[in-house]
C-alpha cells in the first residue's frame, strides 16, 4: 500500500522540469530584490511559495475535510486537518514563549457573533459548490485548472461585495461582538490541555464515524497516514515524486505556518490580501472603495498602491506560483478546461459565496479558521462548526444538481 | 474484466462516487480503471478504496497531469 506513482510518461517529452528550475530561480531572485523594497512582502512571498508547494504535493484539501464527511463518509482529510490544527496551535504557543511572536497580539483573534455563524454557513455551502476552499483554489490555479480561475474571478467579485456590505455588518454585529481569546478565560495550561483533549476526541469521533465501530477504528491503517512514517516512504515522497501523505502534508504545513509566525509575527491568511486586490481593481474601474468600512484603516492611503502592497497578497501569489512550480517539477502541469456549463456556473457562484462569506466572517479557511483556531480564538471554532453545517447543505445541493 | 470510468474534468468527490457505482456491477477480481486529470484524486481515491474497502490500487501516470487509477475488486 503506498501512494507511489508509476510513471508511464517518457522523459524528455516536454521540458516542464527545466521550466520548473527557471521559475524557481526567478522567483527566489524576485524575493531577494523585494526584500529591500518591502521586507514584509518578501517574507510572505517566500512562505506562500512553500505553502503552495506543500499543498500541491500533499493534495491537501480543506474543502474535502468538511465535505467528504457527509458526501462519501470519509474523514481522512478531516483527521489530517485536526492534526494540522493541534500542531500549529502548540507551535504558535511555543513561538510566543520565545518572544518572537505575541499572542493574542499577533494572532488572528476576531469578534465572535452572528456574522461568524452566517459567514460559516455560506462559506461551507460555497466550498462544496466551487469544489475547493480558498487555498485549494489558489493551488489548483497553479496546476492549470481553468475552473479555479473562474472561482478566482468569483472570489474577486464576492470580496468586493462583502467588503462593501461590511458597512452594514460592521456596526450592527462585528463591533458589538466580543473577541474571545481562550487563555484569557481559562489560563494557558487549561487551554492547552483542553485543545489536546478536544482535538484528540474529535479525531477519535471522526474515525468512529467512518468505521462504524471503535474496534474497527483502532485497527485503522491508511497509506495517506502511514506513508512517511518510515525511511522508504519518506524517500519516495521527497525524491521519487510519490504523493505526500496527508499527515506529512499537515506536519509540513504547520511547520510553515509556525515559521511564518516566527519570522513575520502573524500566521498566514489569504482573503484579506485578495480583497485588497479586488479593491484595487475596483478603484481602477473608477469607483472609490477607500471610504468603505472595510478599507477605513487604509486612511493613510494616498496613492492607491498600498492596496496591492498588502503582504497577504504576496502570500496568495506565492501559493499559486509555488503550486505551479511543484506541478512543473513533477511534470503534472496541464491546462484543464471546464467540463460543462454547469461547472462554469458552480465555479463562479461558489467563488462569489466564498469571497463574500470570508469578508463577513472576516477570514477564510486559511487565516480565519486555521490561523484563528491556532491562535486560540473562540471565533474559529464557531466558524469551523458552521462551515461544517454549510458543507452538509452544500453536499445535498451538489448531489441533486451537480452530480 | 476491466471497467473504464471516465472522470476527465470531474471535480471531487465525483470520481469516487462514480467508482462506487461501478463497483456495484463489477464482479470479484474485476478491475476498475479511473481516467482522471484531477491531481487530488490520486490521493483521495487510493485512500478511499484501500482503507474503506481494502481494495488494492495503483496509480499510473499516463500523461502530464493525467492519471489512471486501477482498483481491483477483491471481495
Amino acid at each position: 500500500m503506498s501512494l507511489a506513482v508509476n510513471e508511464k510518461v517518457e522523459t524528455g517529452k516536454t521540458r516542464q522540469g527545466t521550466w520548473a528550475i527557471l521559475l524557481f530561480l526567478t522567483y527566489m531572485l524576485a524575493v531577494f530584490f523585494l526584500r529591500d523594497y518591502n521586507r514584509e512582502a518578501s517574507i510572505t512571498a517566500l512562505f506562500g511559495f512553500v505553502f503552495g508547494y506543500i499543498l500541491q504535493r500533499s493534495r491537501f484539501c480543506f474543502a474535502a475535510g468538511f465535505r467528504d464527511i457527509f458526501m462519501i463518509r470519509n474523514t481522512a482529510l478531516t483527521r489530517a486537518i485536526l492534526v494540522l490544527l493541534l500542531l500549529t496551535s502548540l507551535g504558535l504557543y511555543a513561538v510566543q514563549l520565545t518572544g518572537a511572536g505575541a499572542l493574542p497580539g499577533g494572532g488572528i483573534i476576531y469578534p465572535l457573533g452572528l456574522h461568524t455563524v452566517v459567514g460559516g454557513l455560506i462559506f461551507g455551502f460555497g466550498l462544496v459548490i466551487a469544489g475547493n476552499c480558498v487555498s485549494g483554489c489558489l493551488m489548483r490555479m497553479g496546476e492549470g485548472y481553468l475552473m479555479q480561475w473562474l472561482t478566482f474571478i468569483g472570489l474577486m467579485i464576492g470580496s468586493v461585495v462583502g467588503a462593501w456590505n461590511l458597512g452594514w455588518w460592521g456596526p450592527l454585529f462585528i463591533e458589538v461582538s466580543p473577541e474571545i481569546f481562550l487563555p484569557d478565560l481559562t489560563g494557558w495550561p487549561l487551554t492547552l490541555l483542553l485543545y489536546i483533549f478536544l482535538i484528540a476526541c474529535l479525531y477519535l469521533l471522526a474515525l468512529y464515524y467512518e468505521k462504524g465501530s471503535l474496534k474497527q477504528a483502532l485497527k485503522h491503517k491508511s497509506p495517506v497516514f502511514s506513508t512517511g512514517a518510515n525511511f522508504e516512504g519518506l524517500k519516495g515522497m521527497l525524491f521519487k515524486g510519490h504523493n505526500w501523505s496527508y499527515t506529512f502534508g499537515a506536519v509540513a504545513l504547520s511547520l510553515t505556518n509556525i515559521g511564518l509566525f516566527y519570522f513575520w509575527g502573524k500566521p498566514g491568511g489569504i482573503t484579506s490580501g485578495l480583497t485588497h486586490l479586488a479593491g484595487w481593481l475596483y478603484c481602477r474601474i473608477g469607483f472609490a472603495p477607500c471610504d468603505w468600512y472595510y478599507f477605513r484603516e487604509l486612511a493613510y492611503l494616498e496613492s492607491r498602491r498600498i492596496y496591492i502592497e498588502h503582504p497577504l497578497l504576496f502570500l496568495s501569489a506565492g501559493i499559486v506560483l509555488g503550486s505551479f512550480f511543484a506541478s512543473l517539477l513533477h511534470r503534472e502541469f496541464r491546462i484543464r478546461r471546464v467540463k460543462s456549463h454547469k461547472f462554469v456556473a458552480s465555479a463562479l457562484v461558489g467563488g462569489m459565496l466564498l469571497g463574500y462569506s470570508s469578508r463577513v466572517a472576516m477570514g477564510c479557511n486559511f487565516g480565519g479558521f486555521w490561523g484563528g483556531l491556532s491562535s486560540f480564538s473562540l471565533h474559529a471554532w464557531v466558524f469551523g462548526l458552521f462551515i461544517l453545517i454549510g458543507a452538509y447543505f452544500g453536499g445535498k445541493f451538489f448531489m441533486r444538481y451537480l452530480l | 474484466m476491466d471497467h473504464i470510468v471516465d472522470s476527465m474534468g470531474d471535480i471531487c468527490p465525483i470520481p469516487i462516487i462514480k467508482i462506487e457505482r461501478k463497483l456495484k456491477d463489477a464482479k470479484v477480481s474485476d478491475r476498475i480503471i479511473l481516467e482522471s486529470d484531477h491531481s487530488c484524486s490520486t490521493s483521495s481515491v487510493v485512500n478511499h478504496f484501500e482503507t474503506k474497502y481494502g481494495y488494492p490500487s495503483e496509480i499510473v501516470k499516463v500523461d502530464e497531469g493525467v492519471w489512471n487509477i486501477i482498483i481491483t475488486k477483491t471481495s
